[in-house]
């Protein structure tokens, strides 16, 4: 296991958004701690989250399911899961798979947070 | 005679050599009566033959013996006890049969003359045949003793006696010769002298050659009162041979015959001494280490069954048989009155396993064990917190010791002293041993020593089991993969399909036994051929599943697909609603328009094409979502059909992120590294070579690399016949 490997998933509560913050490597065995930080959230009754992808050096396939498994909940609910500040290499794998076309990827912290508030002022 | 010794004799040769060895004594016997006859009985021409016969006499039963000693005895035999009381008893029988012979020895012998009758040379001849017999019995017997307890001076000392023994008889001959009358030969000389010192070394270096007796503690009560008994009785008789023959009484005209008739006989009072001394030491070895001999027994008894348990180890596998062994074993090695083990079951409760109990035992197992389990075992296990953890527990009065209770046992056995052996496997508790005794301080405290020692090989022989169990299991899994393997493989076409103008080239290697990636070569509705490229997400056995489900169902739409594109919808509306929500499958598919290099591509989330022209390398990325990720209507409205005019010598390439994510020392292998490949492939008409050349360097790398996942690639090329000709 290199350096890399290492993966952490930070959680900030924002009015209305909960904002997850992503370090590292995410692949199929760090994938599970992000899955239980997802639906930490969810349970808590939150619905909008956003994800910070900054510090985020790589992320596999299994790491990208992860958010497939919350997204139809999420989005039944009235909330949504937003991506955004994606380094150019974790982007492509996002945007080969198709991505861009069912989530809101965004490069910016502050437009998604406040695309997350135009919704809820709309309501 | 060499040869003989270093060869196994067969029945024929040794009747051969005893045949020779009576003849001689026939023959001596009548030269003796023939010289007898003529009144020459006392001439040297008389002594020479008479010499020169026992000789005769003595050389093939030595032969037979030597042999007898190198060769029909293993060295296990002969240290066996049985095998020396017997050549013991053998010696004093024939001890015996000599002082019956001697009582009826002819008159004018015994006053010390020469015999009167035919009668009297006869006779005296077989009691020195008999003597011969014994002489050559005691020294087969002293030298196979301490060939088999050799200790580091043995050599030494069977030479100085081998050495001594000749000397004696060397010394013994002139004078034999000089002095027909047997009185001056014994005493009254310088010889004599010589020959007595000489004895009396031999005596001394039997005695310390005789030092590595320590055998005789470990022999049983029985076997060394058989020891002290037959000691004494050959000390005895030996002691009488001795001065018989040594001592000039009016009786002791036994050495008269000896020396006079038979010359190689008369170094029977020299052995007889040996063996005395070799006797007194046995003896007094005997007498000192009886007493220990319990205790010396016991230690035995522990140490063959730790030994036992040793190989216990080794050949069990079944873990209740082993246990069941171990119990029986401690009962025979603690002298328990009975013994038990329990085990805990799938639900964590103890249970009785197997019960095991002394022949002392009016009760039976059966009986016993209901008692147990009614009363010990009985709902709660209440006794649970006093069961130790993992040393061994001894209970030495269970009258003082009130914590648990086994009167229900009282009416069949009393139980007044308790071993509690716990078992383990690893960290884990697994049961316990029950040992128990039916008086109070029933074990030997020494035993409780020993116990530590054996519940920690138990327990290691218990972590044995449960590993090999384990790894039985393990292969028995490796095989279930291996079949897998094998039925995946068998999905995946190995033959490229032929096409005018076109080639493919395709491979994969998977990272685990089996994989995800997957590609096909299927015909349309119009009877385009597609090539197929399939990567499910994650790998290993859930990613093969999804695999094999793929092509079910990539068999079962495409002969209903417009186009490429068509034929990737149907994919995704036949699996969307079926696939786990975290999984997807990334797609891409090329299907060939025509045979002038029109084909059209599309690509649902998977890696891009890699289109390679004359003069350039280009990635394309018609836009699709992955398989499963999304409902048919946004997938079918995002997936692009994208047409291509290909060019003669043009290659399109499918290839997974397996490929462009292998590490080499930290860093990927990228998309760059693959085009530099194709770049240098040489212009050739098929694309076999690229697909060969990249697999090569694949496996070359993730050879030296941790392979990260499946790998993946399909190659088309195409060259027009016509330009080409």
């Amino acid at each position: 296991m290199n350096q890399n490997s290492k993966f952490l998933v930070s959680n900030t509560s924002l009015d209305n958004v909960q904002l997850l913050h992503l370090h590292g490597y995410l692949d199929a065995h760090t994938a599970p701690d992000l899955e239980n930080a997802i639906s930490r959230i969810i349970n808590k009754g939150h619905s909008n989250i956003l994800v910070s992808f900054k510090e985020l050096d790589y992320i596999s396939s299994a790491g990208l399911g992860v958010f497939m498994a919350f997204i139809e909940d999420v989005r039944d609910k009235g909330g949504d899961i937003k991506l955004c500040n994606m380094k150019p290499k974790v982007f492509s794998v996002f945007d080969l798979l198709g991505f861009p076309l069912l989530f809101d990827i965004t490069e910016d912290e502050q437009l998604a947070l406040s695309k997350f508030s135009n919704i809820n002022s709309d309501k | 005679m060499i040869n003989y010794i270093s060869k196994d004799f067969s029945g024929y040769q040794k009747s051969i050599l005893w045949i020779i060895s009576i003849a001689s004594l026939a023959t001596k016997a009548t030269i003796d009566n023939i010289f007898f006859l003529f009144d020459g009985y006392n001439s040297i021409v008389a002594l020479t033959l008479r010499f020169i016969f026992s000789i005769l006499v003595v050389m093939p039963l030595l032969i037979l013996y030597t042999n007898y000693l190198f060769f029909q005895f293993s060295s296990k035999d002969y240290s066996r006890f049985e095998a020396f009381v017997k050549d013991s008893y053998k010696i004093i029988v024939l001890i015996s049969i000599i002082f019956f012979l001697s009582i009826f020895l002819p008159e004018s012998i015994k006053l010390g003359g020469l015999p009167k009758r035919v009668i009297d040379i006869i006779y005296i001849n077989f009691l020195c045949f008999v003597s011969l017999y014994l002489i050559l019995t005691i020294y087969r017997y002293l030298f196979l003793w301490f060939w088999f307890h050799k200790h580091k001076s043995t050599k030494l000392y069977n030479r100085a006696i081998g050495i001594a023994v000749a000397c004696v008889v060397i010394f013994e001959i002139p004078f034999y010769f000089y002095h027909a009358n047997p009185e001056d030969i014994l005493y009254n000389n310088f010889l004599t002298s010589i020959i007595f010192g000489l004895q009396f070394t031999l005596i001394i270096l039997t005695f310390l050659q005789a030092k590595r007796n320590d055998w005789i503690a470990s022999l049983t009560k029985p076997q060394k009162r058989n020891l002290i008994f037959v000691s004494m009785i050959i000390i005895t008789l030996c002691i009488i041979l001795a001065t018989f023959e040594i001592s000039n009484s009016n009786d002791g005209k036994f050495n008269n015959a000896l020396y006079n008739l038979f010359p190689i006989a008369s170094v029977l009072p020299m052995f007889s001494l040996m063996l005395i001394s070799y006797h007194i030491r046995l003896f007094f070895s005997a007498i000192m280490y009886y007493p220990s001999t319990k205790i010396f027994e016991k230690r035995i008894s522990e140490i063959s069954s730790l030994t036992f348990l040793n190989k216990l180890v080794a050949q069990t596998i079944e873990l209740d048989k082993l246990i069941e062994t171990v119990t029986k074993l401690s009962l025979f090695s603690s002298g328990a009155t009975f013994a038990w083990n329990d085990k805990y079951d799938s639900n964590n409760k103890l249970q009785l396993n197997f019960i095991e109990i002394s022949q002392v035992l009016k009760i039976s197992s059966n009986d016993l064990s209901t008692l147990l389990n009614n009363n010990y075992y009985s709902d709660e296990f209440k006794y649970s917190s006093i069961i130790p953890i993992s040393e061994p527990l001894y209970i030495e009065s269970l009258n003082e010791y009130k914590l648990l209770d086994f009167t229900f046992l009282e009416k069949s056995i009393p139980v007044k002293s308790l071993i509690i052996l716990p078992l383990q496997s690893g960290d884990e508790k697994i049961g316990n041993i029950y040992l128990i005794h039916s008086d109070e301080y029933g074990f030997d405290g020494d035993y409780m020593n020993i116990l530590s020692a054996f519940s920690d090989n138990i327990n290691i022989a218990i972590e044995n089991a449960r590993l090999v169990q384990e790894s039985i299991e393990k292969e028995k899994y490796k095989r279930e993969l291996k079949i897998a393997h094998d039925i995946e493989a068998k999905l995946i076409p190995l033959k490229m399909p032929e096409i005018e103008n076109y080639s493919f080239s395709a491979f994969t290697i998977t990272a685990d036994e089996v994989g995800g990636d997957y590609y096909d070569f299927v015909h349309l509705k119009d009877g385009s051929l597609c090539a197929l490229i399939g990567d499910v997400s994650g790998k290993g056995m859930s990613a093969a599943f999804y695999m094999v489900l793929l092509k079910g169902v990539v068999l079962g739409v495409a002969k209903e697909a417009e186009n490429a594109k068509d034929l990737l919808c149907k994919i995704n509306l036949n699996l969307y609603k079926s696939m786990d929500k975290q999984m997807y499958i990334t797609m891409s598919a090329i299907v060939i328009k025509n045979n002038e290099g029109l084909i059209e591509i599309s690509r649902a989330g998977h890696m891009p094409f890699i289109h390679k022209s004359f003069n350039s390398i280009n990635t394309i990325t018609p836009t699709g979502i992955g398989i499963g990720l999304t409902s048919s209507e946004i997938f079918d409205e995002n997936l692009e059909l994208v047409e291509l005019q290909l060019e003669n010598g043009d290659n399109i390439i499918m290839y997974s992120d397996g490929i462009t994510e292998l590490r080499i020392e930290d860093q990927e292998l990228n998309i760059e590294y693959l085009k530099l490949i194709l770049k240098n492939s040489v212009y050739n008409s098929n694309s076999n070579n690229f697909a060969k050349i990249l697999k090569e360097d694949i496996v070359k790398i993730s050879k030296d690399n941790h392979q990260h996942d499946d790998m993946t690639v399909v190659s088309l090329s195409y060259f027009s016949k016509e330009l080409r000709g």
